[in-house]
């Protein structure tokens, strides 16, 4: 092997993707209804602006054997993501916790397997639990301007287009 | 002094194509593809055709871990400040790239595109090639396994091709702890504890002498 001194690293752990709303809700610009399992506030961040930061850290030599934390300042919890959906889209998507069973039942009945369902509702436990809502500054500082925050992301992007979707959600069906 | 700049190569199947177990995969090639931009007589299979649409018919493709726009957006800051005044010499992407900038107005130009296959190390072997500095952007299976395996190819493959540092991209949750239970962490903090195992032991002697210097 021709491994000689191994290799630095620089790990950019990314904010929650904005773009990736409709993922999290498991909301299709039909669904007037998202039940969750569990809620809790996410610092979701915009993917161009993550890119840009991402760029940034890449342009430097600094934050050699690190782990960056890349978000924007502002938290949204998924209540208020469906609320948001609601006033830009002018109707009503409503937001409801549910048990993980009828949660799990539902996903199954929508043809998703049941591993998947597993995934799911461990995120949203973690969720629940503020894993989501830590925020740094960094992605501000590398961006020399305040990161752009969910409500102001979604609504444009439903404006922009109301059928609105996420690739992943897509492939998941 | 090599400075280049490497960003992420995915492997491209055609839309609802399962992942192949990679035990189960020949490598592709022995040599690198290169493609220069912009392509001449160079276009997308015809299942990328609607690659940006949001029409997801079955012919329609998407790229597993990459985000174009993520990607575009890396371009104009990497190219237009790193390859002019920072002399990165290469800025290789995946082919499917070359394709998104002939629609753009500004194209860019002198780079090199090279393909890979996060499922086969030769690809990545020849894809890294003279890179200096790798950004993975982590591939978007939800296969727990797979994700990570196909990450560690990468990885691998860098450490065989002498890059010096690899920007990975993981995802916030938990914050700054590697315990979260979030199901979409867990290949990310595999691979973040992979990429910390490599770390070379020079590392602790510079920051030494820097604290003695100053």
């Amino acid at each position: 092997m021709n491994d000689r001194s191994g290799v630095d690293y620089t790990i950019i752990r990314e904010g929650v993707y904005t773009d990736a709303f409709p993922f999290f809700l498991n909301w299709f610009p039909k669904t007037t209804k998202v039940a969750l399992p569990n809620d809790g506030e996410i610092a979701w961040t915009s993917r161009d602006e993550l890119a840009e930061g991402t760029a940034k850290v890449l342009l430097e030599d600094r934050f050699r054997n690190e782990t960056l934390l890349l978000t924007a300042q502002e938290r949204l919890d998924l209540r208020g993501v469906a609320a948001v959906i609601s006033k830009a889209l002018g109707k009503e998507v409503s937001f409801e916790i549910v048990s993980k069973e009828e949660y799990v039942k539902a996903l199954a009945s929508d043809g998703k397997p049941e591993s998947l369902a597993g995934i799911w509702a461990e995120t949203y436990e973690g969720m629940a639990k503020g894993e989501g809502r830590t925020v740094d500054p960094l992605l501000e500082q590398l961006l020399g301007r305040k990161p752009i925050g969910a409500e102001e992301w979604i609504k444009k992007a439903l404006e922009n287009d109301p059928a609105y979707v996420w690739h992943q959600q897509v492939e998941m069906k | 002094m090599r400075r280049s700049l490497y960003i992420k190569c995915v492997s491209i199947l055609p839309y609802k194509q399962p992942f192949p177990h990679p035990a189960q995969l020949q490598p592709i090639t022995s040599t690198p593809i290169t493609r220069t931009y912009p392509p001449s007589n160079y276009g997308p299979p015809h299942h990328w055709r609607n690659w940006r649409s949001r029409s997801w018919h079955p012919q329609s493709s998407w790229i597993p871990g990459c985000s174009q726009r993520f990607i575009r957006r890396l371009d104009e800051l990497s190219l237009a400040t790193a390859a002019r005044s920072q002399g990165l010499r290469t800025i290789p992407l995946h082919p499917l790239h070359a394709h998104a900038h002939t629609s753009n107005q500004q194209q860019p130009q002198g780079i090199t595109f090279r393909e890979a296959n996060f499922n086969s190390p030769t690809t990545l072997d020849t894809a890294f090639r003279d890179v200096t500095k790798l950004l993975i952007i982590s591939t978007d299976t939800l296969d727990v396994a797979l994700r990570t395996q196909q990450q560690r190819y990468a990885i691998d493959a860098a450490k065989r091709q002498g890059v010096e540092r690899i920007y990975y991209t993981s995802l916030a949750f938990g914050g700054f702890s590697d315990d979260s239970k979030v199901g979409l962490m867990a290949a990310h903090l595999a691979t973040e504890a992979y990429l910390k195992a490599f770390v070379p032991p020079r590392t602790m002697r510079e920051d030494v002498y820097l604290t003695e210097s100053e």
